[in-house]
């Protein structure tokens, strides 16, 4: 069986070599970032960055479309609630409520392309960095959250651990399925309620399948030393180079220039 | 050969529940000798492994004492030292893989110690090869067979330079190549590095090429020695739920069946030829 | 039931970058009653080729015959559905799959989907319970309560109360103690013999291999190798050696003998009293002879 998790996309860019701190640190920011801009100038600065990250991390657009598609429809619906309820500007058209107006227009073209940039962003973030990776960055950043009895490491511990059993359940939740496939059991075919009866099957066998690995797996854990996070070191360590620094500054100089430009 | 005792059981009782009648242990003394490779079997229910999850204080007894070299599991601070000297191999390959990958594995009990990533890096190397993984470090645990998944946890054991590896019933769940494979890997351990090996298993095959072997029924250690020795009398041991290895059946067969007057010594299959060998020059 | 199957290749997500050929051509014909052994490693296609059987695999190309159903790559479910009520799949570790609150009712759970009604369901429930030789006090208890050995006695039982007439198990022996493996092995010969179910077994175990069935079948990277009497199939231990497969015990005792002996004893004996009378009357015709 063949199973990608996550999006990430194996390659050897400047971008995929960054260390996950500052991607996400810079994805963070970018997003919020976006807010500022107001103006077509600054949205063209904007785009422009957005533009370069997909360039340097030499990413394949279509990957980059399908990591979009499932979230295409919630922008076209933005776009279109919003050219058709904003009212200011001159009327293009018109016919009893209905109206579109220039100012509509503008506003939904903007906010459109405000979700797209967020969207393409954090996309590259997935599609760029290991979900393992994302994960151990993660916990470094959130680190200092520890303080106030954050259990960022259990998070962390969590995360990667599923990370690590998706594809295990996914070849068990097949193997459930045949087995009750040859007890006349149809998953895919007749009814929706005789299809939903259907899943119990599944789902029973599943969940103690789990919950014995859950088990089996917290002794095998124990056994191996595990006691939280107290003394514990790290294999996985990130390397923070000139590029990380280089990133951060770029993404907050961004700020005064957006500020700049607003209209 | 100089007998060190590396772990003492002494007069150790476990029930899974306080107030449970059938005691899953009872009364067990035992000595387990440095370097050894001792096979403990039974049927499945006949408390060996518990009685295995018992010596690493995964499970405490009621009653009784255990001590690995002379720390006893009670003492809750020497218990992460006993842990990191007697390493355990689960039933399961894939219920104990925790990392995303070969080497995050093999990294999680070392991270877990605390030891520091400079020396994580080295024992991480010498543990995959000395259990012929090297080529998969970066390999995730769904793209290996289960006998690889075993080798990696025997690797991540390793690298903790135990003296104790605790193997339970770590075969049963791979094929044939896989079990050889795992078990060819802790041979060569044992007889290297000296590692005590102790394999909970109903692999009676598996049990009689081991030094020493301890049988269990209903919670008790029923026999206990030479595994020629047990298999001398071989009354009592189908009842137990075991069964007699090849040699063992063959040499009966031939004696009733083949009226071939044969000694009760040979073991091995070897054995068993020389003797029929012999047998036939003499005449 | 006859099974004939005819040029049967089967291909894992063809025109993918995955693509890969697990079944490639394979003809073959079981007559029905048959015990039926398939060894090979893990990869020669073996659990690919049992999902044929009754239809949880379809074939990309060629066909399958069981009875009179055929199972072809553009086979409707319905035609799946029949298939699978002729023939009963006994799945690896088949106890992960029960799931009810009683045994009673999982066992039952099979032949009501195949439309047998409820009062008929529960009497083939009890007869299955009685074939696998289960105490009948056990169908009221739920099936999370029972041993590991009774657990797979009862995933066993709810395959049988289908009724099928093919049997097919993959590896059905698979974390038994020696006890439970003897039981296990004895019930299903019986299921052979008494009750004429033709038995397709896929196990690792050449002992039970060279014991149990009427022919055997290797198979090697998708290819069927030879299929035949186990007689005839483990007197090629080059073969066998070739494609890494073992042979039973009793040949392995024989081959160090020959090698002792300087003089071939190998001979396709199973059984250890016909293995023992066998040398004995080889070694008293050598002393003779000498």
């Amino acid at each position: 069986m063949n199973i990608i998790i996550g999006q990430y996309v194996p390659g050897q860019s400047v971008i995929h070599r960054m260390d996950p701190r500052s991607k996400l640190i810079a994805v963070f920011a970018f997003v919020i970032i976006v807010f500022i801009a107001n103006s077509w100038l600054s949205y063209a600065v904007l785009a422009a960055v957005t533009c370069a990250a997909i360039l340097l991390s030499q990413v394949q657009l279509r990957f980059i479309y399908r990591g979009l598609r499932p979230i295409l429809f919630v922008i076209i619906l933005t776009f279109l609630l919003n050219a058709f309820f904003t009212r200011s500007g001159h009327e293009l058209f018109g016919y009893g409520w209905f109206q579109l107006t220039t100012g509509g227009l503008r506003q939904a073209a903007l906010i459109s392309i405000r979700l797209l940039m967020i969207v393409i962003s954090t996309t590259l973030l997935t599609l760029t960095t290991t979900p393992i990776d994302i994960t151990d960055g993660l916990e470094s950043l959130l680190g200092p959250l520890k303080k106030i009895r954050f259990p960022v490491h259990e998070f962390a511990l969590m995360m990667s651990i599923s990370l690590r059993f998706i594809p295990t359940l996914m070849e068990e939740t097949e193997k459930i399925m045949k087995a009750q496939a040859a007890r006349g059991v149809e998953f895919s075919s007749g009814p929706l309620l005789q299809r939903i009866k259907a899943i119990l099957p599944l789902l029973i066998p599943l969940f103690i399948s789990a919950f014995r690995r859950a088990e089996d797996l917290a002794m095998a854990m124990e056994a191996r030393g595990y006691r939280g996070d107290e003394g514990r070191t790290k294999l996985r360590v990130f390397h923070w180079g000139l590029r990380d620094t280089s990133l951060l500054i770029l993404i907050f100089l961004l700020i005064p220039v957006l500020w700049l430009l607003r209209s | 050969m100089d007998k060190e005792t590396i772990i003492t059981i002494d007069n150790v009782w476990f029930r899974y529940a306080d107030d449970a009648e059938d005691w899953a242990l009872q009364d067990i003394h035992l000595d387990v000798y440095s370097g050894e490779w001792l096979a403990i079997t039974g049927h499945n229910g006949s408390g060996k492994s518990t009685l295995a999850k018992c010596l690493n204080g995964l499970l405490m007894p009621e009653k009784g004492e255990i001590k690995v070299r002379d720390n006893a599991i009670t003492d809750a601070n020497a218990l992460w030292e006993i842990r990191r000297l007697v390493g355990m191999v689960f039933q399961n390959p894939d219920n104990q893989f925790v990392g995303t990958t070969v080497r995050d594995d093999v990294a999680f009990g070392m991270e877990n110690h605390g030891i520091e990533r400079g020396d994580m890096l080295k024992r991480l190397e010498a543990s995959l090869k000395a259990v012929d993984m090297q080529e998969f470090a970066e390999r995730e645990p769904h793209r290996l067979s289960g006998g690889q998944k075993q080798r990696v946890a025997i690797a991540g054991i390793i690298a903790l330079e135990p003296a104790i590896v605790i193997l339970d019933e770590a075969t049963s769940m791979l094929d044939p190549r896989g079990k050889k494979d795992v078990l060819d890997v802790m041979r060569r351990l044992n007889e290297e590095k000296g590692i005590t090996v102790i394999s909970i298993t109903h692999d009676l095959e598996e049990a009689s090429s081991a030094d020493r072997m301890v049988v269990m029924d209903r919670g008790k250690v029923v026999r206990e020695g030479q595994p020629s020795h047990i298999f001398m009398e071989p009354e009592g041991l189908v009842e137990l739920g075991l069964d007699l290895p090849f040699t063992v059946k063959l040499r009966q067969a031939l004696k009733e069946h083949g009226h071939i007057q044969l000694s009760d010594k040979a073991f091995t299959q070897k054995e068993l030829v020389d003797e029929l060998w012999t047998l036939s020059s003499k005449i | 039931m006859d099974i004939i199957i005819k040029n049967l290749t089967h291909v894992y997500q063809p025109n993918s970058p995955f693509e890969r050929i697990a079944l490639q051509d394979i003809n073959v014909s079981i007559a029905s009653g048959t015990f039926l052994t398939i060894i090979g490693h893990t990869g020669s296609g073996k659990s690919s080729l049992l999902q044929h059987l009754n239809g949880l695999l379809k074939p990309t190309r060629g066909e399958v015959i069981v009875g009179n159903t055929v199972l072809a790559s553009g086979s409707k479910t319905k035609d799946l559905k029949a298939l699978r009520q002729k023939v009963g799949m006994v799945f690896q570790y088949p106890e992960h799959q029960l799931f009810e609150e009683t045994v009673e009712k999982d066992i039952m759970f099979g032949p009501i989907n195949f439309g047998v009604s409820t009062d008929e369901a529960r009497r083939r429930a009890h007869k299955a319970v009685e074939l696998v030789h289960l105490p009948k006090t056990i169908l009221e208890k739920s099936p999370f309560d029972l041993s590991g050995g009774q657990m797979r006695r009862v995933a066993i039982a709810g395959i049988l109360a289908i009724e099928p007439e093919v049997l097919i198990l993959d590896e059905p022996t698979a974390g038994l103690d020696p006890r439970g493996h003897r039981e296990i092995m004895d019930l299903f010969v019986h299921l052979n013999k008494r009750e004429g179910l033709t038995t397709i077994m896929v196990t690792h175990n050449m002992d039970d291999a060279a014991l149990y069935s009427d022919e055997v079948m290797v198979m090697d990277r998708g290819h069927l190798v030879v299929k035949d009497r186990p007689e005839v199939v483990f007197q090629d231990v080059d073969r066998l050696n070739q494609l890494g497969l073992d042979i039973p015990q009793t040949m392995r005792f024989l081959q160090l003998l020959s090698a002792k002996a300087e003089k071939d004893f190998v001979t396709p004996l199973f059984g250890i009293d016909e293995t023992a009378d066998y040398i004995a009357e080889r070694l008293k015709k050598e002393w003779d002879g000498v």
